[in-house]
């Protein structure tokens, strides 16, 4: 058989002088993001299973009214439009508004725990009792999910500062981004699951 | 690369040259981001936690034969905890391990995507890994006695899975995003391909198990209540269909082996991916994690459907060897009998799709020692691809190689893996019947401390091979083979740092390096 070395050389000569793009970031992202939610949605069916036999003394001792949990869902939402608007911005090369965005975003997504923390207030569910370890895992859980968004999309901020992300590279920001619609999407869930449901 | 910018090794920036001093070996293996590194450690230490695992179950069969003298109490523990360490510390990461080096090699990049995220995944498995063995030696582990220990356990447990899942991500990463100009997913090689397929499943799957942990270590239960835990949340990820994502890799690493020892293309390759593509698609199996979810018929043709790919694989693989005359070696001994031990899993899940065919049990099988049964199947079908992956690029990895130990480790796979497999299914077939005790306790236990042994010798073989090999190799990297088709021979074994020192080949088909000495890309769809 003919050597391989000897005829790498002369092929390699028909590449191109630049690489394509690649969205490294932006793809681990979305696959640890699947990861995690898969982990939530699976909380969340045992969270709608145990309830349903448990019937209507599911929580019968608790003050769970929804318009916390609907503001919360307004928070989110709204973040989802800052969020959206900061990557737009720095595809524009926009600095000003991506950093503008930024902090709408986080100051949100700050008010969304804020919020979570009234409502476990209010609500005054003992982890002691029977729905206790579920409805802390279910909510605890995404809200652990909300603080490690908020992390990477400050994480991704400082290096927006630094000039590490522009409109030639905004991998840093979309894949922030995603994390952040992920957990977005399964507060909807929550939301309807354990809110709107219960 | 993501790896953010390090510091150079003298810093001149204040104008003054400070020499850092050089790291340790120590140093240099713990802060390692080097996938080869990486991959070398995951694979040595998948060896090692595997036979200990298998050391636990022949413990269990001995005791078991013994009339429980041995073990007392502590008997179901050892045998789950076993049964769950064989999976994730031993088969998945060994096949990890595999992945983390192989894959950007055969993809043709200079680094893993993640790198230090990867070496985080590593060293986080392997603290899990030994934590989980000290829960275990204090009665804990899974469904131990002692709760304390037992929520270290079940902390151990969700650690490994989160880990392997990390790792995983970073190996999907980089075939999604690391391949060169030319190389589309319809020409990744088989293994890549493979670990394109296993990924996503393990990613999804090991999510969803660890939400069950989470629930566990949140209730704050004692141990009775974690071993229920264990029972309702997470034993679903090690039944069929989703053990079966254990073994999608070794029928990566079978088509692989396949193309390389035939030195021919493998017919209709798209067709052949399909039949990966598919058998992982039906190793999802989170949405069935519920008893309940396996009476029903959406669950039992599911189950068996997953038969079909393999079959057709073996059959096009089959193909390929008869029109060559391949050497046996170890490598070439595993294709047939990983896919054989595959067989065996889902031949043991058809048996349980028959008994749970309407609303309870038609033969009265005990369904948990048949879904144990599709462990041990499909993990010593997983480890015996491993194996032959082990053989395959044993030069690249270890820079030798040595054929007698890995085809000794391939053989006792399919004895022990075969017969942990049969044991345990003919018992939970022989137990339908209240009257019957089965094949007895002296019988099933000798039946599955033979197995386990024979198994652990295997793992231990593959170790002695990887040993060996990495002591002969230890003189420096050999030449390129040239006789390999896919991107990771076009490099020295091992390879140097940056893996690729001449340029890469212009990708036109699965196999380009075979185009490279036919002169020119064949059309890969007539080939």
């Amino acid at each position: 058989m003919a050597d391989t070395t000897a005829t790498l050389a002369p092929m390699a000569t028909n590449l191109p002088a630049t690489m394509p793009r690649r969205r490294e970031l932006l793809f681990g992202t979305a696959f640890a993001a699947a990861g995690i939610s898969m982990a939530l949605l699976s909380l969340i069916g045992n969270y709608v299973a145990t309830r349903d036999l448990a019937g209507a003394s599911w929580l019968a001792d608790n003050q769970l009214a929804l318009t916390q949990p609907n503001m919360q869902l307004l928070t989110l939402g709204m973040s989802v439009v800052t969020m959206q608007w900061a990557v737009w911005s720095l595809t524009q090369d926009d600095r000003y508004h991506t950093y503008l965005a930024i902090g709408a975003t986080l100051l949100l997504g700050l008010a969304f725990v804020n919020q979570t923390s009234f409502l476990y207030t209010e609500a005054g569910i003992a982890i002691s009792q029977p729905e206790g370890p579920l409805f802390y895992a279910v909510t605890g859980g995404h809200l652990a999910m909300v603080v490690a968004g908020l992390m990477f999309i400050v994480l991704m901020g400082f290096r927006v500062l630094g000039g590490q992300y522009s409109s030639r590279q905004p991998d840093g920001i979309g894949a922030a981004a995603v994390f952040w619609y992920a957990a977005v999407a399964l507060y909807a869930l929550v939301w309807f699951a354990v809110y709107v449901q219960k | 690369m993501a790896l953010t910018e390090t510091r150079p090794t003298t810093d001149t920036g204040s104008g003054v040259v400070v020499q850092r001093p050089a790291p340790s070996a120590v140093e240099r293996v713990i802060g390692t981001g080097d996938h080869l590194a990486i991959g070398r450690i995951f694979i040595l230490a998948a060896l090692l936690l595997g036979a200990l695992s298998l050391g636990g179950l022949a413990l269990f069969g001995i005791d078991t034969a013994a009339g429980n003298d041995i073990l007392g109490s502590a008997a179901a523990m050892v045998w789950a905890s076993s049964a769950f360490g064989l999976v994730v510390a031993g088969v998945l990461p060994l096949l990890l391990g595999l992945a983390v080096y192989i894959v950007p090699l055969q993809v043709g990049s200079p680094a893993l995507a993640f790198s230090r995220a990867a070496a985080a995944a590593l060293w986080t498995w392997l603290v899990g890994a030994l934590v989980f063995a000290v829960s275990v030696a204090l009665e804990g582990g899974i469904a131990g006695t002692d709760t304390d220990a037992a929520r270290l356990g079940n902390l151990a447990a969700g650690t490994m899975m989160a880990a392997l899942g990390l790792a995983a991500v970073c190996v999907l990463t980089t075939v999604v995003t690391h391949r060169p100009l030319g190389m589309g997913l319809a020409r990744v090689p088989f293994f890549s391909w493979s670990i394109l397929v296993a990924a996503p499943v393990w990613i999804l799957t090991l999510g969803a198990a660890v939400g069950g942990v989470i629930l566990g270590q949140v209730s704050r239960l004692n141990a009775p209540g974690l071993a229920l835990n264990y029972v309702d949340q997470v034993s679903w990820a090690w039944r069929a269909p989703s053990i079966y994502m254990i073994a999608i890799p070794a029928l990566g690493i079978a088509a692989d082996i396949t193309g390389k020892v035939a030195g021919r293309r493998i017919a209709h390759y798209g067709v052949v991916q399909g039949f990966i593509a598919a058998f992982g698609v039906l190793s999802f199996g989170a949405w069935a994690q519920t008893p309940t979810a396996t009476n029903n018929l959406v669950w039992n043709g599911w189950i068996v459907a997953a038969a079909l790919p393999v079959l057709a694989l073996l059959g096009a693989l089959a193909d390929t060897l008869r029109r060559s005359r391949p050497d046996f070696t170890a490598a070439a001994l595993s294709v047939p009998l990983s896919l054989l031990l595959v067989l065996g899993g889902v031949l043991a899940a058809v048996l349980q799709a028959l008994d749970s065919t309407g609303s309870g049990n038609l033969f009265g099988f005990d369904d948990t020692l048949l879904g144990t049964a599709q462990l041990f199947f499909l993990a010593a079908a997983a480890l015996a691809g491993a194996f032959g992956g082990l053989a395959l690029w044993s030069d690249k990895i270890w820079g030798e190689s040595k054929d007698s130990s890995a085809k000794a480790a391939v053989t006792t796979a399919l004895l022990g893996g075969g017969l942990l497999g049969t044991v345990v299914g003919l018992q939970a077939i022989l137990l339908r019947s209240d009257s019957s005790d089965g094949l007895g306790d002296g019988l099933f236990g000798i039946g599955i401390a033979a197995g386990a042994a024979l198994l652990a010798l295997g793992l231990l073989s593959a170790l002695g091979a990887v040993v060996g090999a990495a002591r002969s190799g230890a003189d420096g990297p050999s030449e390129i083979d040239g006789t390999g088709l896919t991107l990771e021979w076009a490099t020295a074994s091992p390879p140097a740092p940056g893996n690729f020192t001449e340029p890469l080949p212009q990708v036109t088909s699965p196999y380009p390096l075979l185009d490279l000495r036919d002169g020119g890309a064949a059309d890969e769809e007539n080939a």
